[in-house]
């Protein structure tokens, strides 16, 4: 797995966004850019390629899933894998992000060992699409 | 509300209270007096009553009774839970600080296997970054009880001109909090859910 891989954060709280990376740093992946919300967050997509967004859903602006949708709706960006980090916990919004193209969902508060879990998942699946 | 401003047929009767009262006083009719103050008392303050009984209905009806997350009941409950997450965060985050005291201690022991013993300190450390997201999830539920103090606010300034009628913003729902909100899905919940649907 290439640890140079460049991860977009968001999240309206540089709080989470500073754990995330944190935690992202612990697995080895420094690369990293943040953004509060998903207006800001299209704006560093359209900037430069990403390898990973990793996105809260609950935002002012732009929320987490219309930044999802807006991610699958460009042909630029569709690729690109989205980890949704979220309170949200309702059923019916984990469907919604699931049918929207999510490619794994992390319920807030959640411990270190779950984020690593569904990183090392996303990560495996992009270094066995590489 | 004036006098300049009143109706013909309430300028009238004001006119009317008014000389009645007069009246009262030079005859020396105590009891009429006070009853033609009274009136006009009555007449002077019953806009701003009638004003304060039209807030409190539609504060009732925004932030009442109607459920989801508006009423002010709510929002002190919810307060309530912000205490709870933040003190088990650092009841948490002190217990891991503990636990690294006593691992660091016994590095170096004959025999230790030093190397298990920095990944556990590793792996505590990890946790305690992850435990700092409770500032996350009280910082939503008290944006969200700001939310309702502003609506209150706007709905108290509701006769100034330009007022926007009370109205709680919802991009989400925000943490669950029990007794409150239908129970959340748990991480494990979310994962058989996502695996249901292929993921």
């Amino acid at each position: 797995m290439d640890k140079n891989i460049r991860i977009l954060i968001v999240d309206d709280f540089s709080t989470m966004r500073r754990i995330v990376k944190n935690l992202l740093n612990d697995l080895g992946f420094f690369n990293t850019v943040e953004a509060d919300d998903g207006t800001s967050a299209l704006v560093e997509l359209r900037k430069g390629p990403f390898d990973l967004v990793i996105t809260d859903w609950n935002m002012p602006g732009m929320p987490g899933i219309d930044l999802l949708k807006a991610i699958r709706a460009d042909s630029a960006l569709s690729k690109i894998p989205v980890l949704m980090v979220t309170a949200e916990a309702k059923r019916e919004q984990i469907i919604e992000a699931a049918q929207a193209g999510v490619n794994g969902y992390v319920i807030k508060p959640f411990t270190a060992a779950t984020l690593n879990d569904k990183l090392t998942k996303v990560f495996e699946r992009l270094g066995a699409a590489a | 509300m004036n006098a300049t401003a009143a109706p013909a047929q309430s300028r009238e009767a004001l006119v009317a209270c008014l000389h009645a009262a007069l009246d009262a006083l030079e005859q020396d009719d105590d009891g009429a007096w006070r009853r033609a103050v009274d009136e006009l008392v009555q007449w002077r303050t019953q806009p701003l009553v009638q004003g304060l009984v039209r807030l409190a209905r539609e504060l009732e009806t925004t932030l009442g009774t109607g459920g989801g997350n508006g009423s002010l009941h709510e929002a002190c409950l919810r307060l309530e839970h912000v205490v709870k997450v933040s003190e088990d965060a650092s009841h948490h985050t002190l217990d891991l600080i503990q636990d690294c005291g006593i691992l660091l201690g016994t590095l170096g022991g004959d025999g230790h296997d030093d190397e298990a013993t920095v990944a556990a300190i590793r792996s505590r450390l990890s946790e305690m970054t992850a435990a700092q997201g409770y500032q996350d999830l009280t910082g939503q539920i008290i944006r969200r009880v700001v939310e309702l103090v502003r609506a209150v606010h706007e709905g108290l300034g509701e006769y100034a001109p330009g007022t926007r009628p009370l109205q709680l913003d919802n991009r989400g729902h925000g943490p669950a909090v029990a007794g409150l909100d239908d129970p959340a899905a748990t991480q494990d919940d979310a994962n058989q859910l996502l695996s249901s649907l292929g993921l």
